[in-house]
């Protein structure tokens, strides 16, 4: 017979690599979101329009089925640049939808009792912090974005052959790249709004309120003023122009692809500066 | 009894379901009294219906002979520092105080004089133009102080107010205490550090669970608490043969040998005797170095009649 | 052969927030890496203790001179520190909506524990700390007592080296307060290095083998408390009942001196030569029942003032400097 004088014991075993602990976060997150049932119903919805996508690659490498349809309809039926135009938007619509139910529990939670010093007494620099909470939105956001895009596209290129690969290849990497810029955006705007404001609902509206109201003043500068460049503001806008850029479809009026991504550059990087000014272990109050 | 009381009868005060003070008969005198008891216990529940921030279900209560239910003569007469910790986010340390005696009706220049006084004595002349929310911890428990101070009341009830302060200021602020109490005030003030209780108050309220367990002076307290005999811990060169002695004494329930075997912890029904007895037995060489009473304290006190919980 | 880590070393370190210098050149060794004591931080509120604290974990960087932190600089080496170190910050800390286990668990993968060994600890180490019936609850239910427990908890879930706690008492009832000293207190028998910031002088007492004092940015006085802890056998607090209106007199008979302090409490001074068993005959002699008699040594309080400059002597080195012999 033995007497066992177990309790608490002092753990002294192997520590975990940089990787395991900067995915502790990440995965955390995402198990928690996922138990949502508006995220994983909003996430099963998005999947939707790529299956009608599908469908539809599907009818038109197979010829024999559009016998009976005119040539100029034939002609409208293509997978090209606007095609996956057209996928990209109906996805990214779902993207601002996602981010704006995901975002608000990033970093809000973290802040509302100062949990902060917490995490940077840890080998966790704050950098690190800041790319675990993100890389939780987009992972997410990729899931219902480029991943199908790309399994579309594939697709596409297994049933149309190589030929259409070697010419189409730009829009693979087109839209990869269009939906990356897109979900930085949002992820960034997501981020920023938790980390400033509390309640969870107002982050959310504040997330979505960003674009649209972006987009409103964009609008009026423009009918205002009678210019075209109001846009410039937009980063909804911007980001359309990019992406229509890389799929080689006709841009509207207004600031050209390369000053979209100037003006998303620096977008991008007030929302960094303010983000990292909400990250800090220590508030120093004069 | 000696001087006007705070005096409390059958009072009871819940709050819906959620129990806040239940059957409370209490009885004040001037002077520092500590209410000691976990958090939860009915301490600030008691100290609102002093202050007349709340009405019991049942019961009386007069401060000082005036009812709570008369505000204004009431509130003339005490002083209360809460435990909550905010202030107007515009208000300076001064602005502050003098806001709340204009609203006593004392004219400007009598509350702005009354306020630096206030100050100080709580010693935040330096920091009074500042605002409240830039103050440390320590600043805004003393400016919360100083504020229940300034217009001169007979009743201070202080919610636990040497909370966060650094060793130097807590010393200053006791002895600020013992002169308020030994201008014949009352000084009623929560707090959690017993030490600090023995060494400061003239009384100590133990309260539980919305009950008093106990009040008076502690000693008082101890010696009627009958079902613990005495703990004593006596330290000495040849313990076990001191033990051996006292375990002829009839008045020994039980001694325990410390680990390092020179000392003793034991147990007396009658501590009157025991003395007398360890001071014939000193004299036999034993090499007795110290006699320390292990539970005459509000610590002792507390864990008899309150425990763990 | 391993040389002897100090648990915090600082050279010459000197800490600016905004244009105040906090730190004012500070250079001292405190404690020893492995060995399981715990140093107690002390001082007035604006000396620095909590730069001192921002500094050694990393928050804030030395405007000069260095710190380190169980050997590693908290400039360059925290990666490497912060996985052997456990944080207990003063405010309230925690995240509301996750539960206690899930909490901990987070806590201690992000330190480096493997998953599975992480959530084994949370349990043990809630039930450990007193939450063990709470722990599926969430945060923001539980009271402050068993915040600051869980706050705890959290820090010590990976088993770190050194430990910082800062005001761990502050604001528990008394039964709490004794709870986390004697947490304190498990935590060093396990090897754990401690490192205590506290307004609670009693507390520091209780639970420290060495205090360091802070004032104005500089350390105005480092003791060790277990060597302190050996009494000062010459001075003694005596306390009876009876009559004691002539023991003042009677005191030089057996060679003693000492003070009243009404209550029929005494200090008294025993020189060199004389015994404790003459003041036994004398309370004898005087019909005096002795109450209480111990060696007095200065309590940390009077080190504190006399750091401080309120006092000019602490009772114990008045009482030795009476019996050196001196002119």
């Amino acid at each position: 017979m033995a007497v066992y004088k177990r309790g608490y014991q002092r753990y002294r075993g192997p520590l975990t690599g940089r990787w395991t602990r900067f995915m502790v976060l990440p995965r955390n997150a995402w198990r928690s979101l996922y138990q949502q049932r508006l995220v994983l119903l909003l996430t099963m919805l998005a999947f939707v329009w790529p299956i009608l996508c599908a469908g539809f690659i599907y009818l038109t490498n197979h010829a024999t089925l559009l016998q009976g349809l005119e040539p100029e309809f034939r002609q409208f039926i293509q997978v090209d640049g606007r095609f996956f135009a057209i996928f990209m938007y109906v996805q990214a619509g779902f993207a601002v939808f996602l981010a704006a139910l995901a975002g608000p529990g990033l970093i809000a939670p973290d802040l509302a009792n100062n949990a902060l010093p917490l995490y940077f007494s840890r080998p966790l620099p704050r950098w690190s912090y800041a790319l675990a909470r993100l890389t939780v939105l987009v992972g997410m956001l990729s899931v219902v974005t480029w991943v199908p895009g790309l399994l579309l596209f594939g697709l596409q290129v297994g049933l149309a052959g190589v030929w259409w690969f070697q010419a189409n290849w730009t829009l693979g990497a087109g839209m990869f790249a269009g939906f990356l810029l897109w979900l930085l955006v949002l992820s960034l705007v997501a981020m920023a709004s938790s980390a400033y404001v509390k309640w969870k609902i107002v982050a959310a509206a504040v997330s979505l309120a960003f674009f649209f109201i972006l987009s409103g003043v964009a609008e009026m500068i423009d009918s205002v003023f009678r210019v075209t460049w109001g846009h410039i503001i937009d980063p909804a806008w911007s980001v359309n122009q990019v992406c229509r850029a890389l799929l080689g479809i006709e841009p509207p009026e207004g600031p050209g692809a390369v000053a979209s991504v100037l003006a998303l550059a620096v977008l991008v990087l007030l929302l960094v500066v303010v983000i990292e000014r909400k990250l800090r272990p220590v508030e120093i109050v004069s | 009894m000696t001087g006007p009381a705070v005096v409390f009868e059958g009072v009871s005060k819940f709050y819906g379901e959620v129990l806040g003070v239940n059957r409370v008969t209490l009885s004040i005198p001037p002077g520092i009294t500590s209410l000691v008891g976990p958090n939860g216990s009915g301490k600030t529940t008691l100290m609102n219906l002093m202050t007349g921030l709340i009405h019991p279900d049942r019961g009386h209560i007069l401060v000082r002979e005036i009812p709570p239910r008369d505000p204004e003569a009431l509130m003339r007469i005490t002083g209360y520092a809460t435990q909550y910790d905010t202030a107007p986010r515009w208000a300076t340390g001064f602005t502050f105080i003098t806001t709340g005696l204009l609203l006593f009706g004392f004219r400007r220049a009598e509350a702005e004089e009354k306020a630096w006084k206030a100050l100080e004595r709580v010693g935040l002349t330096g920091a009074a133009t500042r605002k409240v929310a830039a103050y440390s911890k320590g600043m805004r428990q003393r400016v919360r102080l100083a504020q229940a101070i300034a217009h001169d009341p007979d009743v201070l009830v202080l919610d636990e107010p040497l909370n966060g302060l650094d060793p130097l200021v807590r010393a200053e602020t006791i002895d600020l205490f013992r002169s308020w109490a030994a201008a014949g005030k009352h000084v009623i003030l929560s707090s959690h550090v017993l030490q600090e209780v023995d060494l400061i108050s003239d009384q100590v309220v133990l309260i539980a669970n919305g009950t008093i367990v106990a009040e008076g002076k502690i000693r008082d307290v101890r010696d009627e608490i009958d079902e613990h005999p005495s703990q004593f811990l006596v330290r000495c060169r040849d313990a076990s043969a001191l033990a051996a002695r006292l375990f002829g004494e009839e008045h020994i329930t039980e001694i325990r040998l410390t680990d390092d075997r020179m000392g003793l912890l034991l147990m007396t029904r009658d501590p009157e005797r025991f003395a007398r007895a360890l001071g014939r037995i000193a004299l036999d060489g034993y090499g007795i170095e110290a006699v320390v009473p292990a539970d005459e304290n509000v610590d002792a006190v507390y864990g008899y009649l309150i425990g763990g919980q | 052969m391993r040389l002897e880590t100090p648990v915090v070393e600082l050279e010459n370190l000197k800490v600016r927030l905004g244009r105040r210098e906090i730190l004012r050149g500070i250079t001292c060794r405190l404690g020893v890496s492995g060995t399981g004591k715990a140093v107690g931080l002390l001082g007035p509120n604006g000396a620095g203790k909590s730069t001192l604290i921002m500094t050694l974990l990393g928050f804030l960087r030395p405007s000069a001179g260095r710190a380190r932190i169980l050997g590693f600089d908290c400039q360059r080496r925290m990666g490497e520190a912060r996985s052997r170190l456990g944080y207990m910050p003063e405010n309230d800390s925690f995240i509301g909506e996750m539960t206690a286990v899930a909490f901990l668990r987070q806590m201690a993968e992000l330190s480096g524990v493997p998953p599975d060994a992480a959530l084994e600890k949370a349990h043990e180490v809630l039930f450990h700390v007193g939450l063990g019936e709470a722990r599926y609850r969430e945060l923001r239910t539980y009271s402050y007592g068993m915040k600051q427990m869980a706050k705890l908890a959290q820090a010590i879930v990976h088993g770190p080296e050194l430990v910082v706690l800062d005001e761990p008492t502050n604001g528990l009832d008394p039964a709490a307060r004794r709870r986390m000293l004697t947490l304190i207190g498990e935590m060093k028998e396990t090897g754990m290095s401690v490192l205590v910031c506290s307004h609670l002088l009693r507390d520091i007492e209780q639970v420290c083998d060495e205090a360091v004092i802070l004032k104005d940015g500089a350390i105005v006085h480092h003791c060790n408390l277990e060597a302190d802890r050996r009494s000062n056998r010459r001075f003694v607090e005596l306390e009876v009942t009876g009559d004691d209106r002539n023991l003042r007199a009677a005191l030089p008979e057996i060679g003693a001196d000492g003070v009243p302090e009404g209550g029929g409490r005494w200090r008294i001074v025993l020189p060199a030569g004389v015994e404790l068993e003459a003041v036994w005959g004398l309370a004898a002699r005087q019909n005096l029942l002795v109450r209480k008699l111990t060696h007095r040594r200065d309590t940390l309080e009077e080190i504190f003032l006399k750091a401080m400059g309120h006092l000019a002597h602490t009772p114990g080195e008045g009482a030795g400097a009476g019996l050196a012999g001196d002119p």
